[in-house]
């Protein structure tokens, strides 16, 4: 119907075309904008999973570590069996590998690194880092915040008393909504996780120190 | 002029209105769904981020039970299951057994409480804190062959959370576990 009126007009007329612009730029503006927010949830969801590999590629070298080694106290002066801190990073000796590690997280450059320090040093790992740091998240990130609560049960070994046993590490790291959304309402996520040392006779031969039962029941530590 | 261009409305018959609303219609139709995928793509993206943190919530009870259990080793001729609560954390009673970061010891709060997220730590706990919108249960059960939980105890971890925006079931983690005695004879 319409094609034979237009044969019959020869041409469009100008509302004819004023309206088709009308609606095409109506129709352009909105799509225009579902486009720009498709992509800028595409990138949310993308920003979602890299944070997500991040935290699980620092996790497993993490808990390579914690499961095997003891958190060196030294770092806060403490000898208390019991302890409940929190930091922003902290320090693991194998007594086996005779190695130290140290994790932490930089909050003015984003990157959380690997240290391996010097056992045999002065005691401050920042005077003796002996190979260079491991970078675990060095590249742009929402990562925000990575904090270290250490519950610590201890074993009684009088011999060494900063080497304790059991101890239980909780990681709290705080991601940011992407850059695009901050500030539109979306709140800071925190993801969670605990790994404890499992030291425990037998289970694991690269445990430095390791309880031991002995066979009238009592319980005494190894020592490295 | 405004005569000629009435005499070229006029000859021009141009769109009627049934043209322009059902242009529109036909338009409003197309672009609709787009705007629902755009939605629920946020929407999913929301329910990504709480299913990773509900999943390391119900990986740190298992670790923190686990932890619980080798402490008990390091004691002298202390039961393998001391603080685990096993009288009163059993599966199907009405209990809301629980156990957080900063305890060594699983406790019974009788009814459903959530975990609280401490601000200045930001710390998942039922310490301190403002209220989360995650809940975490514990429950034992035996094996068979072992009601006393001599060597082996069957462990339920149920973590619950809210599923996406504008949907009122929650969407619940569960987690079976065995947690073995290493040394039964000691």
């Amino acid at each position: 119907m319409r094609i034979a009126n237009r044969k019959q007009d020869k041409g469009f007329t100008m509302p004819e075309i004023l309206t088709a612009l009308a609606i095409f730029v109506i129709g352009v503006s909105l799509l225009s904008q579902v486009v720009v927010d498709f992509l800028r949830l595409s990138q949310v969801n993308f920003d979602i999973n890299q944070d997500l590999a991040d935290i699980r590629a620092f996790q497993e070298k993490f808990t390579k570590t914690a499961r095997v080694s003891s958190i060196d106290l030294r770092e806060w002066n403490v000898t208390e069996p019991f302890l409940t801190t929190t930091t922003k990073e902290i320090a693991f000796y194998n007594s086996y590998l005779q190695k130290k590690f140290k994790y932490s997280f930089s909050s003015s450059t984003k990157e959380l690194k690997e240290y391996f320090i010097d056992p045999n040093g002065t005691g401050d790992p920042s005077d003796d880092i002996v190979e260079a740091e491991n970078l675990i998240i060095s590249r742009k990130t929402n990562i925000d915040d990575v904090s270290f609560v250490i519950q610590n049960y201890g074993c009684g070994d009088d011999s060494y008393p900063e080497f304790q046993l059991n101890p239980r590490v909780t990681t709290i790291i705080k991601v940011l909504p992407p850059s695009s959304l901050r500030g539109k309402g979306l709140e800071p996520v925190y993801f969670q996780s605990t790994i404890s040392q499992r030291c425990i006779e037998g289970l694991y031969p690269e445990c430095g120190f390791q309880p031991k039962i002995t066979s009238s029941g009592t319980t005494t530590c190894w020592g490295p | 002029m405004m005569n000629k261009i009435r005499v070229t409305l006029r000859r021009a018959k141009g769109f009627t209105i049934i043209d322009v609303l059902t242009g529109f219609s036909i338009f409003a139709i197309a672009i609709v769904p787009i705007f629902y995928l755009v939605k629920d793509y946020l929407i999913f993206s929301h329910e990504v981020r709480n299913r990773a943190i509900a999943y390391g919530l119900t990986l740190e009870a298992l670790e923190i039970l686990r932890n619980i259990r080798d402490s008990n080793y390091v004691v002298p001729a202390q039961n393998w299951l001391t603080n685990f609560a096993t009288s009163s954390c059993l599966d199907g009673g009405s209990n809301y057994c629980v156990v957080d970061a900063l305890e060594y010891q699983v406790s019974d709060l009788g009814v459903k409480t959530p975990l609280l997220n401490d601000s200045t730590t930001n710390l998942y706990n039922y310490s301190s804190g403002e209220v989360s919108d995650f809940y975490r249960r514990i429950s034992y059960k035996s094996v068979p062959g072992d009601p006393d939980f001599s060597n082996t105890i069957s462990v339920k971890i149920e973590v619950e959370f809210p599923q996406r925006v504008g949907k009122k079931e929650p969407l619940r983690y569960e987690t079976d576990i065995l947690l073995y005695n290493f040394y039964p004879n000691n």
